[in-house]
């Protein structure tokens, strides 16, 4: 069997190179995310100034959550990252000095940590003993070190872990159906040679045998190269990610063993079920029906993948309907992703059956031999034209869907950004009195402090609360109304000063059992500091832009910068800010700038979307090449009979025109199905928005990809003498 | 006589499809093939010749009746068993697309013994060979060969098992006329020398000529046999059932 399956494979190398790439691709992608998961997980930073020192102690970032019932040893703890850096109390230097094994202890001023030698080989040791001895530290050593001087890493570690989960989860299931296809089709290309060895006597399980070892023989070399290949797509990854903010570009890109090796055990179990899958009609065939002379397979859906394409579907209704019944906006693209995938994946698990139906209701405008024949071709070759509209609808569906879920939702927000903005200008780098020089500015209307971080409610229990914790606003109670547009359901942020708070109407309603104006909640801002505030307003908001309002005055302190962002202005057409000697943005540049921040996370996405795309298009690409060239004799047969190598080219450049039609329709069908409730969440119309021109470079793109793959072979194998290729067996 | 038979069928009766679109292939065919002899099956296209062989030689299951192959009962069987019988004890011979691309000649000949799981003789392997006379030929592979050399690595490969019934499918389909002639002289031989018995389905009356007996199928029942044919006798017969099959 050994032998049999090497020299098939040796022989006929052409008919895998589309399972190897596929392979390759997908192992690289899987792996490179398991990378950037090991990355987030250790989030190892080099220490720079802090270098010298063998241990870093530094406050710690984390925050436990409150539980609803404190008592309640069963109820899980969730652990959220501080967003500010916690310094470290005035006798926290004294009292590390004083821990055995440390020599000699110094404060950082720039970060507030505490740089501590220690005599070599005893740093782990000591570090232990400094968090035991002063609580609420933490002892950083090694590559953890330069933590102490990014905090912010801290904050990209969740990001980073759910991102390379969720895409590395998505490109998990990509490389399932894309090898799958491929290696269904080269099997199925083969369907006549495996009828032949049963006839002389190999068993189906010899059969059987003899393709899994030549998917082994294939998936190995291609799963060992994708390994190699992953640390540097990690790292280019990684460093795109820096790019676009995502992580701080301290962050080194780590990877062990482990992801490769998850990699290439997905990616080789993925070549065996498929092969074994798509061997499976073939061998349960009998001899006498595989040899028969015309193998064209039926377009048959069988219960199986009928049953799966069920599933697939049930469970896009439930996402969308999870999307618009439960999730908060600003988690609603974590269900909507999947669901177009879903939706996809069942599409195309039915693509046989709906191909063929597809081409047989439509009335196609083709007209002339080449277009007649165009259309009967596609009637007649249904099971394969699906291996070519599989990767279609995904790429197409999964382009449409997630290009426009980003627009939408950037457009959402960018109309509530305009909507709640009401000043002119802002005014950077905010220092003590600004604002009392900017009031005295003549034309100045109103201004107000403007600082944003990020805090948790400790009492009462608030049950919506997650990790991310919740936006904490600081204003100036003067300057809020002529500033930023609240709508204010009842109090007045007249009454924002010393320890007060506003919150949305019916975020009050479900913290404790409801807090109302004039009682008081304790917050627990973004520096660990407890405070205590009395509500002063309840403001009327969207679902899911939930947020608390606090003076800026009380904020900015508990803020790592220490001062507001900025002081924003609203003042009479004309009045010149230019004198106050800060950076002036108006209000164009403030919404431009809002936009591009949500762009940087658009970024990110677009270039998931890409390398799931590009793989797909491999995919797409080596299909139809394979299943061009094996049609070297069909074109012959049709030259001999009269046509030119013209009308040849015509016909199958109808064909692609066909395909790419049903592919993009599919596709299409699994983008609106998700795109539509996810409109509804985010936006309240069930319309999508975003530029037409996105769609139509989509089809564009999908079209050209799909004639590219059909002329280059069919042109290749069109160049002889037709004679020659029909004598061929 | 039945103890003499290599092959018995039994009323055997073959459909394909199902409900109103069902067709009957073969409608009752008992016929024996004595062992040691060598039976040409004709009949125009659609009569059910194919069919025939497919069912005879365990490829396919017959709707009803019975297949003895030795004297043992083949319907019924398991695939696995079945599979292991036409390794053993069969030959096959196909009209085209014989032999598999990626392997040579050698391997191609060897190919049911490896699957057997048997060990190889490299003599008998090597006489095999000679007898088809393909001995400068073992390392190449399908493609570099001709269409009736193809066939004899295909009939070589059929006899390496020593089988009991070699099945041959229009085996002379795809050559010219000295080719075909030289492929049917070898099967001649073999039944001569060897003692085997070989069924083999053609529409060519020269083909059939070289056989002991020829039998006559139209509308999958049996209508004629001749012993002893000559390729005048067989080509009036077929006049005679009307059109001529082109399979």
């Amino acid at each position: 069997m050994w032998s049999l399956a090497l020299g098939t494979l040796r022989r006929r190398g052409s008919a895998f190179v589309a399972t190897f790439v596929a392979l390759l691709v997908g192992t690289a992608i899987v792996a490179a995310c398991g990378g950037l998961m090991e990355t987030g997980i250790t989030l190892a930073v080099t220490p720079h100034r802090l270098a010298a020192a063998p241990v870093v102690v530094t406050c710690d970032q984390t925050y436990d959550l409150p539980k609803a019932d404190p008592a309640d040893e069963e109820e899980d703890v969730e652990s959220a990252v501080l967003p500010e850096r916690v310094r470290l109390d005035g006798d926290a230097l004294a009292r590390v000095s004083r821990v055995p094994g440390v020599l000699r202890a110094e404060a950082d001023r720039e970060s507030g940590a505490v740089a501590v030698w220690t005599t070599p080989d005893s740093g782990e040791a000591v570090a232990d003993r400094i968090e035991r001895a002063v609580p609420g530290t933490v002892a950083l050593t090694g590559d953890e070190r330069g933590l102490a001087e990014h905090p912010e890493a801290l904050l990209s570690r969740e990001n980073l872990v759910v991102l390379a989960a969720v895409f590395g989860a998505m490109a998990v299931m990509v490389a399932l159906f894309v090898v799958s296809t491929t290696l269904a089709l080269a099997v199925r290309q083969r369907r006549r040679e495996m009828a032949l060895l049963r006839a002389v006597g190999a068993t189906p399980s010899q059969v059987r045998r003899m393709v899994l070892i030549e998917a082994l023989a294939v998936a190995a070399p291609a799963t060992a190269l994708g390994c190699l290949a992953a640390p540097f797509l990690g790292r280019w990854l990684l460093a795109r990610l820096a790019g676009a903010g995502v992580v701080p570009p301290v962050v080194e890109f780590r990877q062990g063993l482990i992801p490769p090796l998850v990699a290439a055990g997905v990616a080789v179990l993925t070549a065996v079920v498929a092969v074994l899958a798509g061997v499976r009609g073939t061998v349960l065939a009998r001899p006498t029906e595989a040899l028969a002379e015309a193998a064209l397979p039926a377009g048959r859906v069988g219960p199986l993948r009928r049953a799966l394409a069920a599933f697939c579907f049930a469970g896009g209704v439930a996402l969308a309907l999870v999307s618009v019944l439960f999730m908060p906006v600003s988690l609603v693209s974590s269900t909507a992703g999947p669901a177009v995938l879903l939706w996809a994946v069942g599409l195309a698990l039915l693509g046989p059956a709906l191909v063929k139906w597809i081409t047989n209701a439509l009335p196609w405008p083709f007209r002339g031999p080449a277009g007649h024949l165009a259309i009967l071709n596609c009637r007649a070759r249904a099971v394969t034209l699906a291996a070519v509209i599989t990767p279609i609808t995904l790429a197409s569906g999964m382009a449409t869907a997630n290009l426009y879920m980003q627009t939408t939702q950037a457009g959402a927000a960018s109309a509530a950004y305009a909507h709640t903005l009401r000043a002119d200008a802002a005014l950077s780098p905010v220092s003590p009195g600004l604002l009392d020089r900017v009031r005295a500015v003549p034309g100045v209307e109103g201004a107000s402090e403007y600082v944003t971080s990020t805090g948790f409610v400790e009492r009462p229990h608030d049950n919506w609360q997650r990790e991310d914790g919740w936006p904490l606003w600081g204003v100036t109670a003067e300057g809020v109304a002529r500033t930023m547009a609240f709508d204010v359901a009842a109090g007045s942020l007249a009454d924002l000063r010393g320890n007060t708070v506003a919150l949305t109407i019916e975020h009050a309603r479900d913290i404790g059992r409801g807090v109302g104006l004039g009682d008081t909640i304790t917050l627990r801002l973004g520096d660990r500091t407890a405070v205590d505030l009395r509500v002063v307003a309840l403001l009327r908001v969207e679902t899911g832009a939930e947020l608390f309002v606090l003076p800026a005055a009380l904020l900015a302190p508990h803020t790592t910068a220490g001062v507001p962002e900025s002081v924003l202005v609203s003042a009479a057409p004309g009045t010149d800010l230019g004198g106050l000697g800060v950076d002036v943005r108006d209000r164009g540049a403030l919404t431009a700038a809002h936009d591009a921040g949500q762009s940087t996370q658009a970024w990110v996405n677009y270039l998931l979307i890409a390398m799931i795309l590009a793989y797909t298009a491999i995919s797409l690409v080596n299909t139809q090449v394979m299943a061009t060239a094996q049609r070297r004799r069909e074109f012959a047969l049709q030259r001999l009979t009269g046509a030119t190598r013209a009308q040849v080219m015509r016909m199958t450049g109808l064909e692609s025109l066909l395909v790419t039609g049903v592919g993009v329709l599919l596709g299409t069908v699994a983008a609106v199905v998700s795109l539509v409730p996810f409109a509804v969440a985010v936006a309240g119309t069930p319309f999508p928005s975003g530029p037409v021109a996105i769609y139509l470079v989509i089809v564009a793109a999908a079209a050209a990809l799909v004639l590219a793959a059909t002329w280059a072979p069919a042109w290749a194998t069109t160049r002889g003498r037709p004679a020659d290729a029909v004598a061929e067996v | 006589m039945e103890t003499t038979d290599a092959v018995r069928l039994e009323a055997v009766r073959k459909m394909y499809g199902g409900g109103g679109g069902a067709v009957e292939a073969l409608a009752g065919v008992t016929i024996g093939f004595p062992k040691g002899t060598m039976t040409a099956v004709m009949g125009p296209s659609g009569s059910g010749k194919t069919t025939l062989l497919h069912c005879a030689a365990g490829l396919d299951q017959p709707t009803s009746g019975s297949v003895t192959l030795e004297g043992r009962e083949i319907t019924g069987m398991r695939e696995k068993a079945l599979t292991r019988l036409r390794r053993e004890r069969l030959g096959f011979v196909f009209q085209g697309f014989n032999l598999l691309p990626a392997l040579t000649v050698l391997q191609n000949v060897t190919l049911p013994l490896r699957l057997g799981g048997r060990p190889v003789d490299d003599a008998q392997v090597a006489a095999v060979i000679e007898r088809v006379g393909l001995a400068g030929r073992v390392g190449h592979r399908p493609a570099e060969l001709s269409g009736g050399q193809q066939q004899r690595v295909a009939i070589a490969r059929a006899l390496v098992t020593r089988p009991a019934v070699i099945f041959a499918d229009e085996p002379t389909g795809a050559l010219d006329t000295r080719t075909a002639l030289e492929v049917l002289g070898l099967l001649r031989e073999i039944v001569r020398t060897g003692g085997q018995t070989i069924v083999m389905v053609t529409h060519d009356p020269v083909a059939a000529a070289h056989a002991d007996h020829v039998v006559f199928l139209a509308d999958g029942t049996l209508v004629d046999r001749l012993d002893r044919p000559t390729a005048d006798a067989v080509a009036k017969r077929m006049t005679g059932l009307g059109a001529w099959g082109r399979s």
